[in-house]
């Protein structure tokens, strides 16, 4: 067996977020039951939705970010990441210059692409008069890479272009992805984090498939985060929001949830070099979906042997937003700690739980402390 | 940063889900002797498509290879992910239990995950409506699955990344799980590719008038497209230490990797950044360019590809260019799995001891210029000592993995 | 079929109409020999869809070969005036 070293801190320079709770972190600062809906979004959304709650990001004009040509052709996933990473992009306290673009890569997860623009796609060669008469400009988007490349494309960023598709642990799996590619030199530094949209079609099946209580919301959202070294951060003169600490993610829950996320915080403190009692903060994954909440909370109460007090919910808030549900968790609780005092403590858990058996535990710290 | 620990990763175990037969050694031995896997179309209804051939695994029986996931409940691209892995495991000679027991995870490539799943709930969309979409169905759409099921069928409990990078997405597992390895982060990695055949890539390559009719022939002057091909691809790694213990046959070690985005088009690629990222991978793999004995290509067999990728390794190679062969020509395009089955006909070519070829070639293009050895026809006899192996994608997705001779 | 009765003024606006769509262009912006690549920022792709699209709305199929010919609105228009007599329209 391997001895598994202590790793190294990363820091957050920026971050975009968009969610049903609005655009940027103020909006999900601020977020209740009562702001978070989508409604009004969904005749912009377009097609036609099952009965259940269901929660979209409001006022998604992406054309305000991104100006309007080529705009039309982009699919909601791809609006969306491109929204959160221009905010997180220029957010940044300096710059990036187009050297730095040059060795600055994208990591983002994803469920299964935009399923709303493949099965799109595929439906076009049913119902056409002839199978190929569909359009050349819509078939990138059908190919579950179109989103990531795509950010690399409006901000020329040439580094790795990773998308990865881990399901409910697509946002700590794209953090702990990009951490490898950073310290191993490949990037100076990433674009990281994760997307979801709402569509026809992926509600469909969730309602359909009963796994979702019945007050629950299908939802959707993306954030995005500019993650470099502490030391780039600083030669570059970008103050910290966050360090992220170890990252560790696996299919320990394939056959006991409780028992595989327990092993799995206990294996990101450890690496971290925090000790279970220097948790005060935890941000959990679990929303409406069947069966994860318990075990996600016995599996932290197991490694922590108790749960901690400041509790972070933005995923319930938000709804069952699958792959981006990680990456939107690492905004709240960046929203959190901008608007509290450090009374809350620095130093918190983003965990994750999947219904297919991954589990995942994030450490942040928060910075300065 | 702190050093970071750096093991020496070897390629131990290789496994394939192929149109050309099931087993990397039944795989490898078709692709030296220049044997097609071209088929007409039979997964879905190709009527009214000008063009009806792709590479298609028919004889596919997922219940021969795995030993714990229920078939029924996963797509096709799961079953050929987890059948190829479970065959790697096999060849690798290495006690199931001491691997479930250690730190050991997979990465799995894809470019559009359960395709055939996605097409099947498009089918009840479009004839019965949304809401008779098939639970059951639903449940297996998601992508993640594919490397799930990997983990599911070997028992791992490490890491399981689906990583979607399109059409270099198996160099870029590779380049994952080698790093993941080396530096101690696991024990051991699953890497490799999966995809499926289906309807709406076939239309779309056609549409951007990429398609060949039924004949990929890759560097030659006639060359008029891809044919969209399937199937699964694993390697086991483990570090290089831990297999001489062990006394395991060793295909290949894994010397580095580079991966970088055009970061300009959605479909045409640009040699200069692919040139970079040959620099890159040989940077990282510690080698010189004069050091390269073979190329896999990526070699998709398309007019533009094909010219783009031979301009990008004259940047870097210059006038000496090494053979480079496309094994596209017998298997097609099998997508997120490309790179993969190139990856492990490297391991086959270094472990052997031969080129593999490009089929089809009946003259290679004199536009591609001056000394381009495709190894036309059938496999060549060679000593190859490090290899390199191409994969591009969609949206300037470059990746390129270093495999080196473990003698 | 209709195509025959179709006047060439006709034809002119559907295929602005197509262009108009697949370019993203305001109607104004799209003169008779403004420049589909320098002028309005179109690639290979849209290029394609400008020949699907036609093919779809107008029945008029136009070789990818010809793709390098289709420069401008006014290029676009012989290129359908060209290739709708080769067209059969049972095929």
């Amino acid at each position: 067996m391997t001895t598994m070293t202590a790793i190294a801190p990363l820091a957050i320079t920026g971050c975009g977020v968009v969610s049903p709770a609005g655009i940027g972190l103020a909006a999900l600062a601020g977020a209740t039951s009562e702001t978070v809906h989508g409604e009004a979004e969904l005749e912009a959304i377009g097609g036609e939705f099952p009965p259940m709650p269901l929660a979209a990001t409001p006022d998604l004009r992406a054309e305000d970010y991104l100006g309007k040509k080529g705009v039309r052709s982009l699919d909601r996933t791809t609006r969306l990441a491109l929204v959160a990473s221009n905010r997180a992009l220029a957010g940044l306290d300096t710059p990036l210059e187009d050297g730095d673009r040059a060795r600055t890569g994208v990591v983002i997860g994803t469920s299964t692409g935009s399923v709303r623009s493949s099965s799109e796609y595929s439906r076009e060669t049913l119902v056409r008069e002839k199978p190929y008469l569909v359009r050349a400009n819509l078939f990138p988007p059908s190919v579950m890479n179109f989103c990531a490349s795509q950010i690399a494309i409006w901000n020329s960023l040439r580094g790795v272009n990773a998308t990865i598709a881990d399901g409910r642990v697509s946002g700590l799996a794209a953090v702990r992805y990009a951490r490898n590619a950073i310290v191993q030199g490949h990037v100076d530094r990433a674009l990281v984090g994760a997307v979801e949209e709402l569509c026809p079609q992926s509600a469909w099946g969730w309602y359909l498939s009963g796994a979702l209580t019945p007050s629950a919301a299908v939802g959707e959202g993306a954030a995005m985060f500019v993650v470099e070294t502490p030391a780039a951060a600083e030669a570059a003169g970008r103050a910290p929001l966050a360090e992220l600490l170890a990252c560790e993610v696996g299919t320990l829950g394939m056959s006991d949830m409780r028992r595989g996320l327990a092993v799995c915080v206990e294996r990101a403190l450890r690496r971290s070099g925090v000790s279970r009692e220097a948790i005060t903060t935890v941000s959990f994954s679990a929303t409406g979906l069947r069966g994860l909440g318990p075990a996600e909370e016995d599996g932290i109460r197991g490694a922590l042997d108790g749960l901690p007090s400041h509790q972070i919910r933005t995923a319930g808030l938000l709804g069952e937003s699958f792959s981006a549900i990680g990456a939107l968790q690492i905004a709240g609780l960046l929203a959190d700690w901008r608007d509290r005092g450090t009374a809350v403590g620095s130093l918190a858990l983003v965990t994750s739980v999947g219904d297919d058996g991954n589990v995942g535990c994030l450490v942040v710290r928060r910075p300065g402390t | 940063m702190p050093e970071v620990a750096s093991r020496r990763v070897v390629v131990t175990g290789l496994g394939a889900v192929s149109s050309l037969g099931t087993g990397a050694r039944v795989f490898a031995d078709a692709i030296r002797e220049g044997r097609s896997g071209v088929s007409p179309i039979r997964s879905f209804d190709a009527g009214g498509f000008p063009y009806t051939y792709a590479g298609e695994v028919h004889d596919f029986e997922p219940g021969r290879v795995l030993r714990r996931l229920h078939i029924d409940e996963w797509g096709r691209s799961g079953l050929f992910a987890a059948s190829a892995a479970r065959l790697a495991l096999t060849d690798a000679d290495i006690d199931p239990e001491q691997v479930s027991a250690a730190r050991a995870g997979s990465a799995i490539g894809t470019t559009t995950g359960e395709s055939a799943v996605i097409e099947a709930l498009t089918g009840q969309w479009v004839y019965k409506g949304l809401k008779e979409l098939d639970p059951a169905l639903v449940r297996q759409a998601p992508a993640n699955r594919i490397a799930t099921a990997v983990n599911a069928e070997l028992g791992l409990t490490g890491e399981a990344h689906t990583i979607a990078t399109a059409c270099s997405a198996s160099n870029y597992t590779l380049g994952y799980a080698y790093d993941m390895v080396r530096t101690g982060e696991a024990d051991f990695m699953i890497s490799g590719g999966a995809d499926s055949v289906n309807r709406w890539q076939h239309a779309g390559f056609f549409r951007l008038g990429a398609l060949a009719e039924s004949v990929c022939r890759p560097f030659d002057t006639h060359r008029s497209g891809i044919l969209t091909a399937e199937g699964g691809v694993a390697l086991f790694l483990e570090p290089l230490e831990g297999a001489m213990a062990r006394g395991a046959r060793i295909y290949a070690e894994v010397l580095g990797y580079g991966v970088n985005c055009d970061a300009k088009h959605p479909v045409a690629p640009d040699p200069t950044s692919i040139a970079e990222c040959i620099r890159a991978a040989h940077r990282n793999a510690g080698v010189r360019p004069q050091d390269i004995d073979y190329i896999c290509a990526h070699g998709t067999g398309t007019p533009t590809n094909d010219a783009i990728e031979v301009e990008a390794v004259r940047e870097v190679f210059g006038d000496r260019l090494p053979p480079i062969s496309s094994i596209k020509s017998m298997i097609g395009h099998t997508m997120g799995a490309a790179s993969g089955f190139g990856a492990l006909i490297c391991c086959m070519a270094l472990h052997d001891g031969f080129l593999p070829p490009t089929a089809n070639v009946t003259e290679t293009d004199p536009a591609l210029g001056p000394g381009v050895d495709c190894v036309p026809g059938k496999g060549r006899p060679a000593s190859p000592r490090i290899v390199e192996n191409h994969g591009f994608a969609f949206g300037g997705n470059n990746a390129i993995t270093i495999l080196g001779s473990a003698a | 079929m209709s195509q025959a009765a179709t006047t060439q003024s006709e034809r002119l606006q559907q295929i602005r109409d197509i262009l108009i769509d697949v370019l993203e262009v305001e109607p104004e912006e799209l003169t008779g020999i403004s420049d589909f690549v320098n002028d309005h920022g179109a690639d290979s792709l849209l290029a394609i869809d400008i020949i699907s699209s036609i093919e779809r709305d107008m029945g008029v199929r136009i070789p990818n070969e010809a793709l390098p010919e289709m420069t401008n609105l006014n290029s676009v228009l012989d290129l359908v005036t060209r290739y709708g007599k080769e067209t059969d329209p049972d095929a």
